[in-house]
């Protein structure tokens, strides 16, 4: 299959949404070396676009998480280049990557990675203390329906509240950018599906650029566009005629 | 006000879930810290209360003693290149009776500077006025003196100096810098209530003594920079013919030496102490902070993804232990003062400055908290560099299981004999060998403390027996004012409860091995000596009925001479020589001594044996009859009571070291409960979940709790010797600070002290790992088995 042939035909694909946001090319990643190297990423072409919603779908150990790190700023590539505006990520130091990470990226990870000794109002706040033009903790937990629960410590609040929090920390900075690597993994399909609400309602009133990993097929139906990868490569793109609202969905 | 940033609240919430942590690193940092500051002020006032003391009395810088010389001969010393003044005077030897005591006190009559018009040169005036010229009944005494026996100004005294007993009128009290440490010949520390030196005006002395226009004794002061021993060799060369008994530079003066000697086991103290505390502080905040580190690898990588820079998260771990180490400053701070207070107060029962100010500098704060927060960024090194680089991307996974080996003992089949709980004692210990080496290192350090806190109690009560209850089977000893034929023997058996008497002679010399020479008295003992026994390094001992000289072991080791070498020996009254043999080496406490046998001693000058001092062996119950008639014999200048001298020096020694003993106690558990919580925390928050395994697989509360207190037991096992070592190593220091050949005390540390050490630190250890293991007793095994958050 011609890979790069997909990735240039979701380029062109994505005049629904805005402008191109960010974009991977020739993206690899390899870890370790020698007998036990993995190529966890090996040439990926992606692009994000202003306002969309992509879920990237495939199985585990398919390299979607090395995916989202690398997009994220968290990681660098062993080889490609990633383009955000005007800036070339791979070559940024890192100084520029928590830049980068700071202003214009939200992230959204499985297990919440909040900080269990602070509040949710104080989790957020760890955000707009930092960012340039942040919302207020209150209005972004407002956002994600926590306004009533600002003062609850991690350990007082369910899985998909901790989620929410997270949501709503991830958002508080106005972010171009949100990604959330299988965010609802952890939680029943209950509070999995309020969960991505709060993702798509984001989406919605902010026109952040999201990305989606999950492992969970149904989920596919709330993006705009659906890649799935395996074994370190695209091989599929399909495009939603219409996004489902995740409350429709059901697994 | 303004909101606390969300990153600052994360700290103090995580202080707060650690504060027992915070609290006993913060203790252990405290505590070193509080040594430096109250050693190291002390060192400063005791030093800067001498230079000022010093300054104002214009403290000489040699000091002389001769037979006797005419007073035209000081103009000579005068004209010595360097120096630039000199003071002669008249000193003697003296016993005094008070009203409030039986026994005679031991005194040093000493005419004042100025001549027939007495100044106060030299010395400060603490009460009363000075002796008018002219007067002769008239006398200054040392303060120290007066308020042990409560004598206030135009008080009484009897004085025998010279053969001639006279009342003389106590006009004011002084101090002298010659007496800071006043000791009466022979005694090993100061007794205020037996020793006091008495300044009366020159005309005075010279009545008593016979002395008119001579002067057996002198002080110089030189002009900066000139070389005191230099001057010193100049002194003897003019005095060589009035029976010189050797300049003497400052550095030798004793109370100076004393003194000089107390700082340098102070430094030694102040240095030795500390620096072991805050190694174990640095340990603990390294093991701390790594730990905490580790348990917060997800929020690490949180932060780093929400886009906190890798310096932030650097210094808000950093900012973790600056908090402790600010903590502990201000522990140092309060109780550095009243340590330092407490020392200073002590001191001041020895030393007689007219000040001795505690003060904490505040540049010694601020070198004591750069000191505490240097060691906790040290011992955070480690940790905060981890957090720093760790990669935000890699964080998101969970750690992979600690990698643990078959170490020695398994490989040896050892551990086949051990139950599987303590296999996991065993591996833990084979996997971090280093933390394990460290806490066993820490209770090592605290054992040690507690033994350093302790021995000089040892120290001084071997002393008492071996040093006098067996080297000096005398009961009394009665200096004579002048030497005497043994006629005396006789007479002396006819005094009051007397059942045995033998003669001693004391001839002053100076030894001369190659380019090498010392200057001390020969002590002439009886051949079949029953009073006197010489004892040598092992305790046997050592009979003087060989021909030769017996040396003390620090002072052939100051003339590097062995037995068999034949030495000079120059007498300082008249300048003969003659050669001797070194025959034997005896263990003695003061360095600067050697016997000879009374009859050989006398021979080797074609002398009939004299005897300048009486050992006496007494009736108990007719002590006081004998000190009664003693005290009205001209012919007695001191008299020295063997019990009461112990009993004095017990006394002031003794509240002495229960200070030390009591704040080393203090901060050997300090670190010991410090070291075994924070590691027995650290080991249960790293092992929760295989513990909480343990319990669902069906082991008991108890059994678990052994994994954590085995741990624990395996490094006492190997802390306890560690420590008993390390407290004799660090005893031996500083006893080793003080000059031997003044004053040599091997540190002795009992079987007591011993067990006091390793049981407290047990004790400490059991304490606290039983409140730790308590928390596992109390663990719900399902919970710790969830998925972490
Ligand atoms: N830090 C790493 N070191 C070694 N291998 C890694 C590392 N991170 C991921 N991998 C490997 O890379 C591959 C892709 O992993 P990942 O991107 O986490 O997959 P996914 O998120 O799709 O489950 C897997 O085989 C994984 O084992
Ligand atoms: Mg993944």
């Amino acid at each position: 299959m011609d890979v790069a042939g997909v990735a240039e035909g979701a380029d062109v694909a994505g005049g629904a949404a805005g402008p191109v946001l960010l974009e991977a090319r020739g993206l690899r990643k390899v870890y370790g070396s020698g007998a036990s190297e993995v190529r966890a990423l090996d040439g990926v072409d992606f692009a994000l676009h202003q306002g969309e919603i992509v879920v990237l779908l495939g199985p585990s150990g398919s390299g979607k998480s090395t995916l989202l790190n690398l997009l994220g700023g968290l990681d660098i590539p062993s080889g490609g280049t990633i383009r955000f505006d005007d800036h070339d990520l791979t070559k940024a130091s890192g100084e520029a990557l928590t830049r980068y990470r700071r202003d214009h990226v939200g992230f959204v990870f499985q297990f919440y990675n909040l900080i269990p000794s602070l509040t949710a109002r104080e989790n957020v706040a760890l955000v707009t203390d930092i960012a340039s033009r942040p919302m207020t903790p209150e209005e972004s937990l407002a956002m994600v329906g926590l306004g009533e629960r600002l003062d609850h410590f991690p350990a007082q609040l369910s899985g998909g509240e901790q989620q929410r929090v997270a949501i709503a920390r991830a958002i508080a900075k106005n972010p171009q950018l949100l990604l959330c690597d299988e965010p609802t993994g952890a939680l029943d399909s209950h509070t999995g599906r309020l969960v991505l609400g709060a993702i798509a309602e984001v989406n919605r009133r902010l026109s952040t650029a999201v990305a989606v990993i999950t492992h969970n097929a149904v989920i596919a139906g709330m993006g705009d566009r659906v890649i799935s990868l395996a074994d370190g490569r695209i091989v599929s793109e399909t495009r939603n005629a219409h996004r489902l609202s995740p409350l429709e969905m059901s697994w | 006000m303004k909101r606390p940033r969300a990153l600052q609240v994360k700290l103090a919430r995580d202080l707060w879930a650690a504060r027992w942590q915070v609290v006993t690193i913060a203790l252990v940092i405290g505590a070193a810290i509080s040594g430096l500051l109250s050693m190291v002020g002390t060192y400063r006032a005791l030093s800067g209360s001498r230079e000022l003391y010093y300054e104002r009395t214009d403290f000489p810088d040699v000091f002389v003693h001769l037979g006797r010389a005419p007073e035209a001969i000081v103009a000579r010393l005068g004209a010595i290149a360097g120096v630039s003044s000199v003071a002669s005077r008249l000193t003697e030897p003296a016993v005094v009776k008070v009203e409030d005591m039986e026994q005679l006190a031991t005194a040093q009559v000493l005419s004042l500077p100025g001549g027939s018009q007495p100044t106060l040169e030299g010395l400060v005036l603490r009460s009363g006025r000075n002796v008018e010229p002219g007067r002769t009944g008239e006398a200054l005494v040392l303060e120290a003196f007066a308020t042990a026996h409560g004598l206030v100004p135009g008080d009484e005294l009897r004085v025998t100096f010279g053969g001639r007993q006279q009342r003389v009128r106590m006009v004011g009290t002084v101090l002298s810098p010659e007496f800071v440490f006043s000791m009466g010949a022979g005694a090993l520390m100061p007794d205020d209530k037996r020793f006091v030196a008495l300044f009366l005006g020159r005309d005075a002395v010279e009545a008593t003594l016979g002395a008119k226009g001579t002067f057996n004794d002198a002080v110089l002061r030189l002009a900066p920079g000139t070389d005191a021993i230099e001057v010193a060799r100049a002194v003897d060369l003019v005095l060589a013919p009035f029976g010189g008994r050797g300049a003497v530079v400052r550095e030798d003066q004793p109370s100076h030496r004393f003194v000089s000697d107390e700082l340098a086991q102070l430094e030694t103290m102040a240095i030795q102490i500390p620096v072991l505390f805050l190694l174990v502080g640095v340990f603990l905040i390294n093991v701390v902070l790594s730990r905490q580190v580790a348990t917060q690898r997800e929020q690490i990588a949180a932060l780093r993804a929400l886009g906190y820079s890798a310096g932030a998260v650097a210094r808000h771990y950093l900012a973790f232990v600056v908090v402790v180490a600010v903590l502990g400053s201000g522990v140092a701070v309060v109780a550095g003062e009243l340590i330092g207070r407490a020392f200073c107060a002590q001191y001041a029962k020895f030393f007689r400055f007219p000040v001795l100010a505690w003060k904490l500098d505040v540049d010694l704060v601020a070198i004591g908290a750069g000191a505490a927060i240097g060691v906790a960024a040290l011992g955070a090194l480690r940790a905060v560099r981890q957090a720093a680089s760790l990669p935000p991307a890699e964080a998101m996974r969970p750690p992979s299981p600690a990698r643990y080996r078959k170490g020695l003992l398994s490989r040896l089949g050892l551990l086949r004999l051990v139950p599987p709980t303590g296999r996991m004692v065993v591996r833990e210990l084979e996997r971090r060998p280093l933390r394990a080496a460290i806490s066993v290192l820490g209770l090592g350090a605290s054992i040690g403390l507690v033994i350093v806190g302790n021995f000089t109690r040892d120290t001084i009560d071997d002393l008492m027996d071996s040093q006098y209850q067996r080297a000096m089977g005398s009961d009394v000893t009665v200096v004579l004012t002048r030497g005497a034929s043994l006629e005396v023997l006789r007479s002396a058996l006819a005094l009051p409860g007397v059942l045995d008497v033998e003669p001693t002679a004391a001839v002053p010399v100076r030894l001369h091995a190659g380019h090498r020479r010392r200057d001390l008295a020969i002590t002439g003992v009886a051949a079949d000596s029953r009073l006197r026994t010489i004892l040598d390094r092992r305790g046997r001992p050592i009979v003087l009925d060989r021909r030769g000289l017996t040396l003390a072991v620090a002072m052939a080791s100051r003339l590097d001479v062995r037995v068999g070498d034949v030495i000079t020996v120059e007498r300082l009254d008249d300048h003969r020589t003659r050669q001797v043999e070194v025959v034997a080496l005896s263990d003695e406490m003061v360095g600067r001594t050697a016997y000879m046998g009374l009859t050989e001693l006398a021979a080797l000058w074609g002398e009939e044996p004299t005897s300048h001092a009486l050992l006496l062996q007494v009736d108990p119950l007719r002590l006081g009859e004998l000190q009664r008639r003693l005290a009205t014999l001209p012919g007695v200048a001191q008299v020295a009571e063997t019990a009461t001298f112990l009993a004095a020096f017990e006394a002031t020694t003794a509240s002495f070291s229960l200070t030390m003993t009591a704040i080393v106690l203090v901060f050997g558990l300090v670190i010991a409960i410090g070291v075994v919580y924070n590691n027995g925390r650290v080991t249960l928050a790293e092992r929760e979940r295989e513990l909480a395994t343990l319990r669902v697989l069906g082991f008991s509360g108890d059994e678990v709790s052994t994994v954590v207190i085995g741990e624990m037991a395996a490094h006492l096992v190997v802390g306890i010797p560690l420590g008993l070592w390390l407290g004799t190593q660090m005893a031996d220091a500083i006893m080793g600070a003080v000059d031997a050949e003044r004053y040599r005390m091997a540190a002795t540390i009992s079987f007591r002290t011993y067990a006091l050490a390793a049981l407290s630190v047990v004790a400490a250890a059991a304490a606290t790992a039983m409140s730790v293991a308590r928390r596992l007793r109390t663990l719900d095994p399902s919970s710790a088995l969830k998925a972490r958050d």
